[in-house]
């Protein structure tokens, strides 16, 4: 933990509980307001990790008879294809009524694409090293992202930036945590981490200095009782005694490090909750699935944050697993692509919700209204032809959502792929498709909205930009 | 046998008597410089001091108690570990009321086979098959993955070529990276590409590694200082096909070409040419499979190609010495480990028992205190696992169920055996935060959550009570400054520092808490310092 971070609540005299934190908030809130533009929005970014490889393929289906029947060539006499009838008919921007549909769960997802036109769909996207093109790849010229079908190596690509660490030397920090390093004058005087983290790819969060808070699935972040209050003040001012101290062992002072910054933040934050809880109406909308608690506690958070907290700015880090789908792909994604559409669908009316209370200055403590973009990352695409077990196998280029009030939704992005095995957007003859759209150009758009714009931040947070001529997609109103 | 050479404890003020065992008592004057006499006072591995054998007990068990450390103390570190290979191996049942992970928690706390147990947990860390993926099944896949346990504590002491081979025939890790059914042809005859997941996680995270290594743990770089791949995709897809056509046994033998069997747990799976890919591939080291073989036979020249690449012992060796001793090992230590992996003295590769004898009784793991070249930077983070089990044992924990420790242990990151996938809780590469050189791994599940759980779980098993645990705070002395010693000495080998015996007196002796609540109070706090939790 920085030790100025450290020294400064401890001038508060805060141990991380009760009526201290709470003060301290609150003056936080004081100072904010003396500080903030008039009108300057609330802004969240919420990236959504589908850990394992999500095989898009099957999110996103060409409609057109033309279209369906490249699909249908390769996967329908499999046991992985989507018949045509069952698409969610998409009518994207610019393109011929019902030219896509989207994979029969997503009913909600594709009400919202194409009614309030505040769904994006960002069309094979993935981590580059730099521009490269089909011709290199079939002569073996071109730079490749390392270890490319590899999990780890392709989710911690994605989260870093740095699509090939041996050159790099490494990769230690996120885009989103090197984001936070960036945009946290825009959350001063708060010390407080731009980035909460409940699940994902960990390292997204990670930044230089910044640090997410990592909360569990039921929010709760405190040190328990030992059932008598006089232990536990004993306790907890002894424990914050030990943390103050410096040692000698490398190991125990990053571990002093993580605890201590732990304690700080953690009380802070359960004071801005409870001074400013999620109205008990909207908590109801959130299914009570792995991705529903996590949107549901974000929402907590995001209220809480622009409240008692009074953040201008928050990352927050979500994740769903069971996309490695080697096998029985269609049944899995029933499962997984319903539990999306209902906790995609339903943190998208609460930050409606919550924003038209707002606006009947009814949800006390904020005045402003809460700018919220949803985006989701994978590891990876899966091979568009599917393998001996019902399902498919590692590949690349995958395509994104994004959702929210400030998204240009009802529109495709980039360059849907062309679905022909062995063609032009092939790597190989399985459908592994070549990105058009780098990660980097994908989460720059995020980044620049959220308020990353000097070209000197963007460099560093997106070293493999520099080759790129276009650095950001169109999917976001400023 | 190497003999340990440690400088006696300088205490810094005049406190008397900082180690005294039933062998011998380093006595010390107060704050006088050691004499040339006092340097060369001598640990052998068969009198090793008190701090010795305790921090022996850290690294090649779930914990140390009194009686275990005045054993060491009696019969010696070499004795130590002979008792231990002789041990009678626990086994996991698959009964209905307790989970895997209950009785990993009960077998950890309390059964004698500590250092096969201790070693079958770091291998399955290593090769791992995740529960998680078998929750649908009838009895959420207790049978498949306590067959799988039983394989690595059956090997921990054996083979690691043997461990291979029957880890690629066992019908959990068959369902797990779908090595299982993985067919070469359709029942119609036309081929079909197989699939890579078990071939790549084998070479990737059980055998080789991602990079070509030095036999002291370090990469290899080429001219440009870049790292080389061990092996390639084409090297995949050839392991792929040769290990095609395996299916779970059945009395009636191989299906057809193309099927698969009914999920069995109970024995190894059965190769069936029908499915398998008869042509020669092209392996590793330029070694090509026999054309026509069929799947049993090239299933063993797989086995032996990848165990006999040179990757595999300092691959596994150094891994062992992260999850035993320290993270951070010197060069020289993974190379001396590396070297018995190679020939263990008889010309035998491979053999686990001597390797994690190397291990244990290296300079470097051994002595009162870390080698001072080494000391700003030893140890390892308590794993979760490792966390609990330890605080356990040491109140000679009674553990009759470990469900609620396992939950714990969960909400810290580390439920057994249910890591989140076949990368295990955390990888052995991650960095340490806040270092570009060392290494943390198990720092990769260590935030603002898992710290809380680890608070929390002390303050449920000291002042109040975990379900299917007993402690005995009674092991601690009644009296705030026996309390102090005890905590010292038994808890940290004699390494509090004067500020923390400072701040945890203050506490136990507050006025305020009542007098009984002392020693859970000095074991809260001295529990959850950087001094407990990096086991050093």
């Amino acid at each position: 933990m920085n030790l100025s971070r450290r020294s400064f609540l401890k001038k508060s005299g805060i141990f991380g509980f009760g009526a201290a934190a709470a003060s301290i908030a609150q003056s936080s809130a004081l100072e904010k307001m003396a500080f903030a533009a008039p009108g300057d929005p609330y802004r969240a970014l919420v990236g959504v990790f589908l850990l394992g490889g999500n095989d898009a393929n099957n999110l996103l289906i060409p409609a057109t008879d033309d279209g369906y029947a490249k699909y249908s060539q390769v996967r329908n006499d499999t046991n992985i294809g989507i018949p045509q009838d069952d698409l969610v008919k998409l009518n994207p921007r610019n393109m011929p009524l019902a030219s896509f549909g989207l994979h029969p769960k997503l009913t909600e997802l594709g009400r919202i694409f194409n009614e309030d036109r505040k769904l994006a769909l960002v069309c094979n996207v993935g981590p580059l090293v730099e521009p490269t093109t089909i011709q290199q790849v079939r002569a073996g010229t071109a730079v490749l992202p390392d270890n490319l079908m590899s999990h780890p190596d392709q989710q911690d690509a994605w989260v870093s930036a740095i699509p090939d660490p041996f050159r790099e030397g490494g990769r230690f920090t996120g885009w989103g945590g090197r984001m936070a390093d960036k945009i946290r004058l825009l959350n001063d005087p708060s010390t407080y981490p731009v980035s909460t983290y409940f699940s994902g790819r960990s390292l997204f969060t990670v930044g230089q200095v910044e640090r997410a808070l990592v909360v569990p699935f039921d929010g709760k972040l405190e040190l328990a009782s030992s059932g008598k209050a006089s232990v536990n003040r004993v306790r907890d001012e002894a424990t914050q005694a030990l943390f103050d101290q410096t040692g000698t062992s490398e190991l125990g002072e990053a571990y002093r490090g993580v605890f201590g910054g732990a304690l700080a933040n953690a009380g802070a934050r359960k004071a801005a909750i409870a001074a400013n809880p999620l109205p008990p109406a909207i908590a109801e909308l959130f299914p009570p699935t792995t991705l529903g608690i996590q949107l549901l506690r974000i929402a907590e958070e995001i209220v809480a944050g622009a409240s008692g907290l009074a953040l201008s700015r928050q990352l927050f880090s979500a994740g769903l697993g069971g996309f490695d789908t080697h096998n029985d792909e269609l049944t899995a994604h029933d499962e997984l692509y319903g539990q999306i559409d209902a906790a995609f669908a339903a943190f998208y009316k609460a930050i409606a919700d919550l924003n038209e209370l707002i606006t009947r200055g009814q949800l006390p403590g904020i005045t402003r209204p809460l700018e919220v973009t949803l985006f989701t990352m994978s590891d990876f695409a899966r091979t568009f032809s599917p393998n001996s077990g019902g399902g498919t196998d590692h590949a690349w280029g995958s395509h994104m959502m994004v959702l929210g009030s400030r998204v240009r939704g009802g529109a495709l992005y980039g360059t849907f792929p062309d679905l022909e095995l062995g063609g032009d957007d092939d790597i190989g003859e399985e459908g592994r498709w070549l990105p058009s759209t780098s990660s980097d150009q994908y989460a720059n758009t995020l980044a620049a909205w959220f308020g990353i714009t000097d070209p000197n931040d963007v460099d560093a947070i997106f070293p493999k930009l520099e080759s790129f001529e276009v650095k950001t997609l169109n999917f976001m109103r400023p | 046998m190497q003999r340990n050479l440690h400088r006696l404890r300088t205490p810094v003020f005049g406190s008397l008597l900082l180690s005294c065992s039933l062998a011998a008592c380093e006595t010390t004057g107060p704050a006088e410089p050691p004499s040339a006499e006092d340097e060369a006072a001598i640990e052998t591995l068969a009198q090793p001091s008190k701090p010795n054998a305790i921090r022996f007990l850290e690294q090649s068990s779930f914990g140390p108690n009194a009686n275990r450390v005045a054993h060491v103390m009696s019969v010696g570190i070499d004795a130590a570990i002979e008792e231990q290979f002789a041990a009678r191996r626990t086994r996991y049942t698959i009964t209905s009321t307790h989970t895997l992970g209950a009785q990993f928690f009960e077998h950890a706390a309390m059964k004698p086979d500590q250092l096969r147990q201790r070693v079958a947990f770091a291998l399955s860390q290593i090769i791992v098959v995740s529960q998680n993926p078998f929750k649908g099944l009838d009895d959420r896949g207790q049978a498949a993955l306590a067959t799988y346990l039983d394989l690595l504590s059956k090997h921990a002491f054996g083979d690691f070529k043997t461990l291979i081979r029957e880890i690629t025939l066992n019908p959990a890790m068959g369902h797990f990276l779908d090595q299982a059914n993985n067919h070469a042809y359709r029942p119609n005859g036309d081929e079909i590409a197989p699939n890579e997941n078990y071939a790549r996680e084998l070479l990737q995270l059980f055998t080789l590694g991602l990079y070509l290594l030095n036999d002291d743990g370090t990469e290899k770089v080429d001219n440009d200082g870049k790292p080389k791949l061990s092996y390639t995709q084409e090297q995949v897809e050839a392991f792929a096909h040769t290990l095609t056509g395996w299916t779970y046994a059945a009395d009636g033998g191989c299906p057809a070409r193309g099927r698969s069997n009914p999920k069995e747990w109970t024995r190894p799976m059965i190769g069936c040419d029908e499915s398998h890919d008869r042509r020669s591939q092209l392996l590793l080291l330029e070694k090509r499979t026999r054309e026509g073989a069929g799947a049993a036979e090239h299933l063993e020249e797989a086995i032996e190609n990848i165990t006999s690449h040179p990757n595999v012992a300092p691959f596994i060796s150094k891994q062992l010495i992260q999850h035993l001793v320290t993270s951070n090992p010197s060069r020289a230590y993974v190379r001396r480990v590396t070297a018995v992996f190679r020939d263990d003295g008889t010309q035998r590769s491979g053999n686990l028992a001597a390797v994690v004898r190397a291990i244990l009784e290296d300079d470097e793991a051994r002595g009162a205190k870390p080698p001072r070249a080494q000391e700003s930077k030893f140890g390892h983070l308590r794993s979760p696992a490792l966390f609990i089990t330890h605080v356990v044992r040491r109140l000679n924990g009674r553990v009759t169920d470990g469900t609620a420790l396992d939950e714990w242990s969960a909400t810290m990151g580390q439920g057994v055996p249910r890591p989140p996938s076949v990368f295990s809780y955390y990888p052995p590469s991650h960095p340490l935060p806040g270092s570009e050189i060392l290494l943390g791994p198990e720092f990769a599940i260590m935030d603002t959550a898992t710290s809380f759980a680890r608070a929390n779980f002390l303050t449920r098993v000291l002042f109040k009570t975990v379900n299917g645990t007993e402690v005995d705070l009674q092991v601690l002395p009644a009296d705030p400054e026996g309390i102090i010693n005890w905590l010292d000495v038994e808890l940290l080998h004699g390494t509090m520092s004067t500020e923390s015996k400072m701040i945890v007196r203050a506490a136990i002796s507050d006025p305020s808490i009542p007098p009984e609540s002392a020693r859970a109070l000095g074991l809260y706090l001295t529990a959850l310092t950087p001094e407990f939790q990096v086991q050093r």
